[in-house]
């Protein structure tokens, strides 16, 4: 594994990050699907059983964006581990075509939105309007599909090691 | 899958033998972490609070950065939605200017009746309140709380409780202050109270935010009479606020009245912090000087107080 391969899973999530926490001028209630952003990220390379995204990584990103978004202090945290677990599941079905890929993430994008709506609901001990996280959900599928996937494969591409060939001896 | 076989040593193509992760122990141990965090979060435990904000403070310069590298970004979203609603606007601006130049001349006037009646009355003269501009460096709207973070603070003499504006009119107050960042809480969010004159008649109320877009009009009398399209002012009761600046108007219906805020809590770019030190924060700054000074003269052999930190006064305005 190259340093490339421990650089742009981290800095892909810590940037998204970042962005679902500046000010971009986008309406309250439409901007839910920002910190889905990193989710999409933290899926993206959980897959990759060679990119290396460690869950405290995914803990701190959370902790970070609830920090600087004052929210309660674990929401994020709790949603971004949720989304990691998630991806690690998945992986076990072994998604080979793109399409397979996209709607284990869709899925996931899905899953993790219920359980912060949710978990935002039991947070306020009343059941939240749940349009927004509706929104959210569908924004971060169309930025996931349009914007972020592209990116992340260009970065992917640019982080893979040159000679993808493991060297055995064998018997 | 190519493989050779050259002197017992195997190639495997690809490297991908094993694809499948493994849920770790301590995903399991985070996750608990996680929800402990947000249970004492929940409970307002005070010092997670100092902690967080300590933090956020720490973030301010890498914040700062982004919000510069999202500035092309930004101008574009709002290119496309000045375009979008540009003839609207142009119609609303042409009918607005019409009615400002009647006010313009009205105000004139009764702006020289004023001078002459306060000079007859020997009214004190308001103070100039002096302030600072400041640049939004985070934006914290969602459905926990609606808060953005300045890039100004101790440093800049900013204090807890300052009211904020922008060209539109009243923003929200300071909550937190640190060297170089201060947080100021919208006037939307769920911890606002604001007390306010509804209407020509000034009717005492309490702005209360729910972290919605239209905050609450509370604690109006019975027997107020109010319509829709009322101006909503700060009344300065309570001395954190100067009286008189613009919150909104109200709307929807009577019986639960709201306000429509003038300024556009949403795209806030630059707001401007009022250096106002009303009798409230005056006295409430005595008293704690006070409590300082006994509490030094009491325990000489304890090292000095600490300057005014970071967090100093945090939570005497709210």
């Amino acid at each position: 594994m190259n340093v490339s391969r421990l650089v742009a899973p981290i800095g892909s999530v810590v940037l998204l990050t970042l962005l679902a926490a500046s000010p971009l001028g986008i309406p309250a209630d439409d901007r839910f699907f920002l910190p889905l952003l990193p989710v999409i990220a933290i899926h993206y390379w959980t897959l990759r059983h060679d990119a290396w995204l460690p869950e405290w990584v995914v803990f701190l990103a959370g902790l970070a964006l609830d920090i600087l978004t004052h929210g309660p202090v674990g929401y994020w945290a709790f949603i971004y581990l949720l989304a990691h677990l998630i991806a690690t599941l998945g992986s076990r079905v072994h998604p080979e075509t793109t399409l397979a890929r996209l709607a284990l993430l869709g899925l996931a994008i899905a899953m993790v939105t219920i359980a912060a709506w949710a978990v935002a609901s039991i947070y306020f001990f009343e059941v939240l309007d749940w349009r927004p996280y509706l929104t959210g959900a569908v924004l971060a599928s169309l930025c996931a599909i349009l914007v972020i996937l592209p990116l992340l494969r260009i970065l992917d591409g640019v982080a893979e090691p040159g000679r993808n060939i493991r060297l055995t001896r064998g018997a | 899958m190519a493989r050779f076989n050259d002197d017992g040593l195997f190639l495997q193509r690809g490297g991908r033998a094993e694809q499948r992760r493994r849920v770790r122990p301590i995903l399991f141990f985070l996750i608990f972490i996680s929800l402990a965090l947000m249970i004492l979060s929940r409970l307002h435990h005070s010092s997670l609070d100092t902690v967080r904000w300590h933090i956020a403070s720490s973030f301010a310069p890498m914040l700062q950065s982004a919000t510069k590298r999202a500035d092309p970004f930004r101008a574009i979203g709002r290119t496309i939605s000045s375009q979008l609603d540009l003839n609207a606007e142009l119609q609303r601006l042409k009918a607005e200017n019409q009615k400002l130049k009647g006010w313009e001349w009205r105000s004139k006037q009764l702006e020289a009746k004023l001078a002459d009646l306060e000079a007859l009355m020997k009214v004190v003269p308001e103070k100039h309140i002096s302030f600072v501009t400041s640049r939004v460096i985070a934006d914290s709207s969602g459905a926990f709380a609606r808060s953005i973070m300045i890039n100004s603070g101790s440093k800049e003499n900013v204090k807890v409780g300052y009211p904020v504006i922008n060209a539109d009119g009243f923003v929200g107050r300071i909550v937190d202050v640190g060297p170089d960042v201060s947080r100021v809480l919208l006037a939307c969010d769920v911890d606002s109270r604001i007390p306010v004159n509804v209407g020509v008649n000034g009717i005492h109320a309490i702005l209360a935010g729910d972290n919605g877009d239209h905050p609450r009009l509370l604690y109006m009398p019975d027997d107020a009479k109010i319509a829709l399209g009322d101006d909503v002012s700060t009344s300065g009761i309570g001395g954190l606020f100067p009286p008189g600046l613009q919150i909104g108007k109200v709307t929807t219906n009577l019986d639960e009245p709201r306000v429509t805020l003038r300024t556009n809590l949403d795209p806030l770019d630059y707001v401007s912090v009022l250096f106002f030190d009303g009798p409230a924060r005056t006295l409430a700054d005595g008293l704690s000087a006070e409590r300082d000074r006994s509490a030094h003269a009491s325990s000489p052999s304890k090292s000095p107080p600490p300057s005014k930190s970071a967090t100093s006064g945090r939570g005497s305005g709210r």
